[in-house]
């Protein structure tokens, strides 16, 4: 990859936090950590009057709280490592799907469940990753695509199933139904409310996780692989082998948020798997705002809740491309990096969209 | 036993030149503009289902063979000037996930004009029936496709080896300023280079949506085939795109002679071991410097 | 031999050879890019590389560094053939390279830049290496902040290494190398785009790092590298065209039709 373009493209966009942070590199300062702390809390405070008035609404949040998860779990490989996948589908459903078989089979109690959605999503990252990792750039994010794809073939056809001679495992084309709810110590998380409670508290301990990696000397070798992967070789590190921990620890997170959908949907479909869902993830990550924490929260918020409002006003998908091509061509940044320059500088902000706006023009005059 | 294992073999080629077609499109952009274009597949659905409706309207296949490439080459050249022009000289990262968003558009515009049943081109009068060679009976529209196909790919190949047109891919992606200095205006090469991909998608699109449907996954479908081919190929490499299609073509066939559910794992198994054998593809460059 | 006296080269040739290559040969396609090549480094010397462009120097500074692995031919490093081996690891064992293109992080500090390539030592992924990722932070700072005022950067010490004046980048470079803690480092054209005052500057870091290091040297500037040099190898068209002392290729006759005698320099 060419780190230095890279960079230039990238800088402000992905190093949003430390500029925020000062010169170390800091992701999520001290002041966005108390943001962090008051929405939170707004969130907890508000989400049992949201729970007697909308329903609708706490389902919503909960929804735009698990792609927010997995949208940072992408955002760690490429925002931060500067890996872009294409397959973290494959890691969300095959968490989902392996949730769905527990509960069915084995047990509801989430202490169980979730940890496997994990390890299960870790497993499967680790085998994409293992083929993927030697490869950069492009290539990086075609070998991932098709070798998440790998995964919807296995889980479409039953593979399991057709291996062991039983029945069914996947569930083939129908995929897993009736999928019933968590519960821990005996305590049914079944309604809106407590499971709004269980993934909001998991999605703030896994971004405490990943803030905390992503901050650690391991997350600073990743970042020094995303400016200059090979100089990085060349001070002595085994760049394959961060990339492939790094590829596995966000697919581990996946994989959690695959756990966490497919009990709240009650159903686990091989579309969980599809491709269509990795490049959604993508279109979240990029509109929010890649490399920051909250962008990817701000974009799945975004994407979710227009799909709710705009869905019958035209096809969804005209609607989806069109904002994301807007967005890679003037806004790479995202709604994170846009709002970040119009609040430090709301008149350098009108300056830089004239600019952006006639070196379109320029660049499409040639 | 001996004619469906020749049926398959004349389908696996068949199929195989097709595919080539859409990879060869992929590669060329790749190799030229280092541009890997994610909306491909949809071109190739687009030409699908302009042929469909030109077939259908006009009640002429031929219409829709010529017509339906040309109408997708000149949304080419419009996509390649107002979408990724702007992009050059970017990470190229920017453009897969600009003709991502390209792709899901497209998606959705097919799914708004055409809906989402299925449809079928109606192949041309002349070649509704079949021919029997020796034990194998075989459409005389898969013949008709391999000669066509083949013919394409070979003028393409011819082109490239006999032209300076190879040596200004290999020297365009790299160093846009010495091509600039041979006096040559490299963003028309680049969109003429795009254009000419998403016609011969498009091309790939009407001639297979007479034997395969039109369906609105089918553009979803055929770019992970393409991608799949492209990387046994290796990236940028025009012949090792038609050797690895071929070897794609003829998988998918056998494939389901032996276990019709499972062909799809076998091209994602193939390009495992020939990723692990030859990492860069099998005409890759090898050399990753 | 002017600065380097205290080498002498009864003494060299008595010890083991650092490096050592044999019938080392590297082609690309059908361009052979080093052929044949059969040299000896000994410890603690400075060696210089010289030649035209395209002789092969930097393709001789990929294979000992890995990047490439060779064609044909072994490379031994304190006694044990390397060839082949990914370049993280021949880093570890000890040979390190510098870049004549500044190639760092640019968008993190010059402080960073070196600290990262002093804690590499220090990580792994075996169990034990696991928790060393975090105890060997402050050891792997310190000897990032040491490095620092060796290469007179201390006072940047927090600048982004992107605002960096050229010389200082140049420093900052060979700071990273020498953050690796090499018994062997490969400098490529240390001095190459400076001013003569910062050529001097340079010129006195090397004869600093020398002091503890064995060098190998891609220089062009032919009074340098006749000044510093313990041995000087002479390369074209990817052979070892000669290699002795100073004064031994001066008078030497290939060297000169091939190499002096055109002017390249």
């Amino acid at each position: 990859m060419k780190a230095s373009e890279y960079l230039e493209e990238l800088a402000d966009g992905t190093v949003l936090d430390r500029a925020a942070a000062g010169s170390g590199s800091e992701v999520l300062s001290s002041s966005q950590r108390v943001g962090v702390v008051i929405i939170a809390a707004v969130l907890v405070v508000f989400a049992p009057i949201a729970d007697a008035t909308s329903p609708f609404w706490l389902n919503i949040l909960t929804r735009i709280l698990i792609f927010g998860l997995l949208a940072v779990s992408l955002d760690f490989i490429f925002g931060y490592a500067g890996l872009l996948s294409f397959g973290h589908a494959a890691m969300y459903g095959t968490g989902g799907y392996a949730a769905a078989w527990l509960i069915s089979e084995v047990t509801t109690n989430a202490l169980v469940v979730l940890p496997l959605s994990i390890v299960v999503g870790c497993g499967v990252a680790a085998f994409i990753g293992w083929f993927s990792v030697r490869a950069r750039g492009i290539y990086f994010a075609m070998l991932t695509l098709a070798f998440a794809q790998v995964f919807y073939v296995v889980i479409l056809t039953d593979l399991p199933a057709q291996v062991l001679g039983v029945e069914t495992i996947t569930g083939a084309d129908d995929g897993l139904f009736g999928i019933a709810r968590y519960g821990v110590f005996g305590i049914e998380l079944g309604g809106g409310l407590p499971y709004f409670y269980l993934t909001f508290g998991l999605v703030l301990a896994s971004f405490a996780v990943l803030v905390r990696v992503a901050n650690s000397p391991f997350g600073r070798v990743l970042q020094a692989i995303r400016e200059n992967e090979d100089r990085v070789e060349f001070i002595g590190y085994n760049v394959q082998r961060y990339k492939l921990i790094a590829f596995t620890i966000s697919g581990g997170f996946a994989g959690l948020a695959g756990g966490l959908y497919v009990p709240f949907q009650s159903v686990a479909s091989p579309g969980l798997l599809n491709w269509t869902v990795s490049g959604e993830l993508i279109v979240m990550l990029l509109l929010g705002g890649l490399g920051t924490f909250w962008g990817p929260i701000l974009g799945a918020g975004v994407v979710i809740f227009l799909e709710e409002q705009l869905a019958g006003f035209a096809t969804w998908e005209i609607i989806l491309g069109t904002v994301f091509v807007v967005v890679v061509i003037f806004a790479p940044r995202g709604i994170a990096g846009s709002l970040e320059t119009l609040a430090s500088d709301p008149r350098a902000a009108v300056e830089r969209t004239k600019e952006a706006l006639s070196s379109y023009r320029e660049s499409i005059k040639r | 036993m001996i004619e469906s294992i020749l049926r398959a073999t004349l389908l696996g080629l068949q199929l195989g030149v097709t595919f080539a077609l859409v990879a060869a499109g992929l590669t060329l952009i790749f190799g030229m503009m280092d541009v890997i274009n994610f909306a491909h597949g949809a071109l190739y659905m687009l030409g699908g289902y302009f042929g469909y409706t030109i077939a259908t309207q006009f009640g002429s296949f031929w219409a829709a063979l010529v017509l339906a490439p040309i109408i997708v080459g000149v949304l080419g050249a419009a996509m390649e000037k107002f979408t990724l022009r702007p992009l050059y000289g970017r990470n190229p990262l920017y453009h897969i996930l600009l003709t991502y968003g390209l792709a899901v558009m497209i998606q959705g515009v097919v799914l708004e004009v055409w809906g989402a049943s299925s449809q079928q081109i109606p192949r041309p009068g002349q070649f509704t029936g079949s021919i029997t060679v020796g034990p194998v009976t075989y459409p005389t529209y898969w013949l008709f496709v391999l000669v066509v196909s083949t013919v394409i790919l070979t003028v393409i190949w011819y082109a490239i080896e006999n032209s300076n047109l190879g040596i200004l891919m290999r020297a365009s992606a790299h160093d846009t300023e010495m091509v600039n200095a041979l006096g040559i205006d490299v963003s028309k090469v680049f969109t003429g280079v795009f254009v000419f991909g998403a016609a011969l998608a498009a091309l790939a699109g009407v001639l297979l949506g007479a034997t395969r449907s039109v369906n609105p996954g089918m553009g979803a479908g055929i770019i992970i085939e393409a991608f799949v081919i492209v990387v046994i190929g290796g990236l940028g490499s025009f012949k090792g795109a038609v050797y690895a299609a071929l070897l794609i073509g003829l998988v998918t066939a056998y494939g389901a002679l032996v276990a019709p559910t499972l062909t799809e794992l076998f091209l994602f198994v193939l390009m495992a071991v020939v990723l692990l054998v030859r990492p860069s593809g099998l005409f890759g460059a090898t050399e990753a410097a | 031999m002017s600065a380097h006296t205290n080498h002498s080269t009864t003494e060299q040739t008595s010890r083991q050879p650092i490096l050592e290559t044999e019938g080392l040969t590297k082609k690309f396609g059908t361009l052979t890019a080093v052929n044949n090549v059969s040299l000896t480094v000994s410890p603690d010397t400075i060696s210089s590389i010289i030649g035209p462009n395209g002789a092969g120097k930097t393709t001789l500074f990929n294979l000992f560094t890995g990047a490439f692995g060779p064609t044909r031919g072994e490379i031994r490093f304190k006694g044990k053939d390397i060839a082949g081996t990914s370049p993280h690891s021949i880093v570890r064992q000890g040979i390190v390279r510098s870049y004549q293109i500044t190639n760092f992080f640019d968008e993190l500090t010059a402080l960073e830049n070196i600290r990262l390539a002093a804690q590499a030592p220090y990580t792994g992924f075996r169990a034990r290496d696991f928790t060393k990722h975090y105890t060997a932070v402050d050891q792997a700072m310190e000897d990032a902040h040491r490095i620092l005022e060796r290469i007179e950067l201390d006072h940047v010490a927090e600048q982004t290494a992107s605002s960096l004046s050229y010389g200082q980048r140049r420093h900052l470079e060979i700071g990273i190398s020498l953050a690796s803690d090499p018994d062997l480092l490969l400098m490529d054209e240390p001095t190459a785009g400076m001013s003569p005052e910062e050529t001097n500057e340079a010129v006195e870091l090397v004869e600093e790092i020398a002091a503890d290091t064995t060098l190998i040297i891609i220089e062009h500037d032919m009074e340098i590298v006749m000044d510093i040099s313990d041995q000087i190898n002479v390369m074209n068209d990817g052979e070892l065209l000669a290699s002795g002392t100073a004064d031994e290729i001066r008078n030497d006759e290939r060297v000169q039709k091939a190499y002096l005698g055109t002017g390249d320099e």
